[in-house]
C-alpha cells in the first residue's frame, strides 16, 4: 500500500536567519517504508541541504536516534505505517544542535568515559582468554546489547534539567562492568557513579525504557546499581 | 520543548507536584496551629475553617496526599525490589486506588458537612 505522507522536518541551519524554521515535504512510502527511507528520499529528490546522521540502516549502529512525532526513536526502525499522516521529526532534546538533524554527542560520550567503560583486573591473564561461564555472562547480557545511540540519555528529563548528571546510557555501562565476573574494580567503579550526578538522580522516570530502541529495560539495571552501592556501603552525597 | 508523557513520567511529575504542593501546606498548617493558644483564638479560626471555600481545598488536600502517597509507595516497592515490569500496572492502579479512596472519603466527607 502507497501512501503520501508529510515530513514536518525541523531544520537548524546555522548561517541562515533565522537559524531554525519548520520545512514540510510531501513523500510517497510503501507501508514497508521506515522514516529514514523517508528522509532519503527528500535528501536525494527534494532537498539536498538536509542533514542526519545514518550508518547501517539496521538498528545496530545508532547514528540516526531522533525525536519522531515527540519520542526518541531510531530513523531506521521506525516504519512509517505505525505513524500518522504527519510524521514529525526533531533533533534529539538537550544536546547542542550542529545542523538540522545532527546533534554534538561530545557530551554524551564524555559521560561515558567517566564510568571507566573498560576492564580492569589487575590480575595476571590466563594463558588465553578469561573464562566467563554462560551463567555470569546472561547477569550482564541484556546490558551488552546497548548501542550508544543516545535515544536514554536524551529523553531523561533528569539530564534535560542537569547536564553533569550521568545519564542511563553511563549507567547501563557502569552496570556492564561492575557485574561482570571477570571485572575487579568494583569500589572504583562505585566511587565513580554515586557521586551528587551519579545513580541517585534517577528518580525511576522509565522515560529511558520507553525510548530505548533495543528494549533494555535500564530502570531495572539502574535500581539494581543502587542497591549494590547500598549493600558495598556507598550512600552518595559527596565526592 | 514538547516531549510524549507516559505512565511513568506522568507518576513522576505528579509526586513532585503534589510533594511541592504538601511541603508549602504544611508551612501554613503549623502556621495556623501555632495560633491556636486559647479557646477564644480556637473558636475564631475554627470559623474562618467553615468557609464552603476552604472545605473544598480539604478535599483538594485530600486527594494531593493520596496522590502522593501511592506515587511514593510505588517508587519504594520498585526500589526495594519488586521487578520493573510491573511499573504501569503499579501506576494504574495507583491511580485507580487514589480515585476510589478519595471518592469514598468524599462521600463521608461532604456526609458530614451537608
Amino acid at each position: 500500500m502507497i501512501k503520501y505522507y508529510t515530513f514536518k522536518i525541523k531544520r537548524y541551519l546555522p548561517n541562515e536567519t533565522p537559524k531554525t524554521r519548520w520545512d514540510e515535504f510531501r513523500v510517497k512510502l510503501n507501508n514497508m517504508e521506515r522514516v529514514l527511507d523517508g528522509l532519503i528520499k527528500i535528501k536525494e529528490t527534494m532537498d539536498g541541504t538536509l542533514t542526519f546522521r545514518k550508518s547501517c540502516a539496521h538498528g545496530v549502529c545508532g547514528s540516526c536516534a531522533m525525536k519522531i512525532n515527540g519520542k526518541n526513536r531510531l530513523a531506521c526502525q521506525t516504519l512509517v505505517k505505525d505513524l500518522p499522516e504527519i510524521i514529525e521529526i526533531e533533533p534529539l532534546p538537550s544536546l547542542p544542535v550542529i545542523k538540522d538533524l545532527v546533534v554534538d554527542m561530545t557530551l554524551f560520550f564524555q559521560k561515558n568515559d567517566k564510568v571507566l567503560p573498560y576492564l580492569i583486573n589487575e590480575e595476571p591473564p590466563p594463558q588465553r582468554e578469561r573464562i566467563q561461564s554462560p551463567q555470569d555472562q546472561h547477569k550482564i547480557l541484556e546490558s551488552i546489547t546497548c548501542i550508544m545511540c543516545g535515544s536514554c540519555t536524551t529523553s531523561c528529563p533528569v539530564f534535560w534539567s542537569d547536564k553533569e548528571y550521568l545519564g542511563p546510557s553511563a549507567l547501563l555501562k557502569a552496570y556492564r562492568f561492575l557485574f561482570d565476573t571477570r571485572d575487579k574494580a568494583t569500589e572504583q567503579r562505585l566511587k565513580a557513579i554515586t557521586g551528587q550526578d551519579g545513580i541517585w538522580r534517577c528518580h525511576s522516570i522509565f522515560n529511558c525504557v520507553e525510548v530505548c530502541p533495543k528494549e533494555i529495560d535500564i530502570t531495572k539495571h539502574i535500581l539494581k546499581l543502587k542497591r549494590l552501592a547500598i549493600k558495598k556501603g556507598f550512600k552518595g552525597g559527596q565526592e | 520543548m514538547r516531549y510524549r508523557w507516559n505512565i511513568g513520567s506522568l507518576a513522576w511529575i505528579t509526586h513532585r507536584i503534589t510533594g511541592i504542593i504538601l511541603t508549602f501546606y504544611l508551612i501554613a498548617h503549623i502556621f495556623v496551629l501555632s495560633h491556636l493558644k486559647d479557646p477564644v483564638a480556637y473558636n475564631k479560626i475554627m470559623a474562618i475553617m467553615k468557609n464552603p471555600l476552604l472545605k473544598f481545598g480539604e478535599l483538594i488536600l485530600f486527594a494531593i496526599v493520596l496522590m502522593h502517597v501511592f506515587a511514593g509507595l510505588r517508587i519504594t516497592l520498585l526500589e526495594f525490589g519488586i521487578s520493573t515490569k510491573y511499573q504501569k500496572t503499579m501506576a494504574y492502579m495507583g491511580a485507580l486506588v487514589v480515585g476510589v479512596l478519595w471518592i469514598i472519603g468524599t462521600f463521608y466527607f461532604l456526609r458530614e458537612v451537608l
